[in-house]
């Protein structure tokens, strides 16, 4: 549900940067932006760590929408991640989007980057006649004004299971206001670092969710903050 | 103006009473639409929220409202409820300390036709009319006079909205026919132009749904009759009930359209509320979202009845509201 917003109205854009290390992909959605007149161009070559040079080409390439491919490692387009690219667009206010064949895979590291990413569409479902809607929902979230669904509102979050793994905490976690009935994994990264040695199975946290969001991988979590300990629950 | 807005949450029910710059939530399901509207409606402080009654379909939104920093509630009332073990209630209990820890929310823990009795929301009264205290002290879980059981439903709050003494509209929460007796057995006025049907329009536990329909209408006496429903769950209203409420004589708006009235959805006819409708965007809202004002006798603006009725007649394949009344 996107809330008031009429998508039937949306207008594709004409021209889409793609940022894809891989040359069969990348062809390929080129030419599928070309059969549905949208003009594709690309940005082609070696960045390593200089994320900032890569924004730059993108920005001067200067296409209405962006759509960035998460990993970009293996045939060495760059060092970083897709997300680390969505990010620093959206700093300079030009919309874009992630695809990505990595959803599950990656499920929790783009769960952590999900708060600045309005749309990561896994390859499979991705669908150039959604492009507009695509586009308009990250231009409304540059523009402060998102969609029902990426707007975040502070929720309770309860812990229901922690497993230490290598180390590390792993947070089961039911988002009340969400579905407080089916549980997922809260990366430890996203909560602040001062509460997690204190965290215990039935306490709560408090943070800043879009609890309007359809599926699970839509979900984000901001400002995961402040603590309700089991104890300290009033006595209704 | 003094309305209030009774919104397509799918099942579950959610409204929002507007006066004079005042405003009141009763009742909201899980998800975002309350807050997403309150915000887009530009209300930044809800003066009264009120639980009807402790189900998931009810309390959800209210747990969003308490622990929202873009929105401060100032006074909430429900009743507790000792039967509820669920994980919805342990939250809502831990929403009340966060708010008692911010100190800007009053929580009182008793909805009763005594405590409060009567709270003014701008221009509009609201009248508890159930449960007694008696009845809300013997609690789910307990049993009434007659020794029947008393359920959370049971102790549903019975909520009147009047307006210079015009009989609005009644809210009936979850009530089954335990709440609704103790209500009468107070003699408490029920009357009202227009009722939200209690429990969504799904069939009553222990007496049969035509006594049921027939004993609330004889004591509201309404010209509408609401079924705050989803689509896609318990199938609500049924049937029977339906049926039985048309044969009396009374009109009917369904939030969503239900299964019995047309297999398919239908993508908004045009006819639909302003307001946000949970089942807009996949063609499932029947009225939608719907607005009563509370200014005019608790009716629905003229034009919007209209068109929701024309919906009905050129799009829905068997509304069970267009049953004739005399029809068996
Ligand atoms: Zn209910």
């Amino acid at each position: 549900m996107l809330g008031t917003i009429n998508f039937s109205d949306v207008e594709q854009p004409q021209s889409v940067t793609i940022v894809d290390d891989d040359p069969d992909d990348r062809e390929d959605l080129m030419d599928q932006l070309r059969d549905h007149k949208i003009e594709p161009r690309a940005v082609d070559g070696r960045y390593g760590q200089d994320i900032d040079r890569l924004v730059a080409d993108v920005l001067a390439i200067n296409s209405p929408f962006v759509i960035c491919d998460h990993r970009l490692q293996a045939k060495n387009l760059a060092s970083f991640n897709g997300s680390k690219v969505i990010k620093a667009l959206g700093s300079s206010k030009h919309p874009a989007m992630l695809l990505t064949m990595y959803q599950k895979t990656h499920r929790l590291e783009l769960r952590e980057a999900r708060a600045e990413v309005p749309v990561i569409v896994g390859r499979h479902d991705f669908q150039i006649s959604q492009l507009g809607v695509y586009a308009e929902i990250c231009r409304r979230e540059l523009a402060n004004d998102p969609v029902d669904e990426r707007r975040a509102h502070r929720t309770l979050i309860c812990i229901r299971e922690i497993e230490r793994a290598h180390g590390t905490k792993e947070f089961y976690v039911t988002v009340t206001n969400w579905r407080p009935d089916e549980a997922i994994i809260l990366p430890a990264a996203c909560i602040a670092s001062d509460l997690v040695p204190q965290l215990e199975v039935g306490d709560y946290l408090l943070g800043d969710v879009n609890v309007g969001a359809a599926e699970e991988d839509d979900l984000f979590f901001k400002n995961v903050n402040e603590i309700v300990k089991a104890d300290e629950k009033s006595g209704l | 103006m003094s309305d209030i807005v009774l919104f397509d949450v799918a099942h579950g029910n959610c409204s929002l009473v507007r006066s004079q710059g005042s405003y009141s939530v009763i009742d909201a399901p899980l998800g975002a639409m309350l807050l997403n509207t309150l915000e887009d409606m530009g209300i930044s402080c809800v003066d009264v929220a009120f639980i009807s009654h402790a189900d998931k379909d009810h309390i959800a939104g209210i747990i969003g409202l308490l622990t929202s920093t873009t929105i401060q509630l100032k006074k909430l009332y429900l009743n507790p409820d000792s039967q509820k073990k669920t994980g919805i209630w342990r939250a809502l209990l831990a929403a009340v300390s966060v708010a008692e820890r911010e100190g800007n929310c009053e929580v009182v823990s008793t909805l009763t036709t005594t405590t409060p009795g009567t709270v003014t929301v701008g221009d509009v009264a609201v009248h508890v009319e159930a449960p007694s205290t008696s009845f809300a002290l013997a609690g789910s879980g307990g049993t009434d006079a007659q020794g029947r059981h008393i359920t959370s439903n049971s102790i549903s709050a019975l909520l009147r909205l009047k307006h210079a003494d015009r009989p609005g509209l009644l809210l009936a929460g979850d009530i089954d026919e335990v709440g609704l007796d103790d209500a009468l057995r107070h003699d408490r006025d029920l009357t009202a132009q227009t009722l939200v049907f209690p429990h969504h329009g799904g069939l009553p536990t222990s007496s049969d749904a035509g006594a049921f329909v027939e004993r609330i209408l004889g004591a509201v006496n309404p010209s509408l009759v609401i079924f705050s429903n989803g689509r896609e769950k318990h199938d609500n209203p049924q049937p029977e009930i339906v049926s039985q409420v048309v044969r009396i004589g009374c009109k009917v708006a369904c939030t969503q359209l239900a299964k019995s009235c047309s297999k398919s959805p239908i993508l908004d006819g045009g006819h639909l509320e302003p307001h946000r409708a949970h089942g807009r965007p996949t063609g499932v809202s029947c009225a939608g979202s719907i607005t009563i004002d509370l200014a005019d006798h608790g009716r629905r603006p003229a034009a919007i009845e209209r068109a929701h009725q024309k919906f009905i007649n050129d799009a829905v394949e068997t509304p069970m509201c267009r049953v004739a009344p005399n029809d068996e």
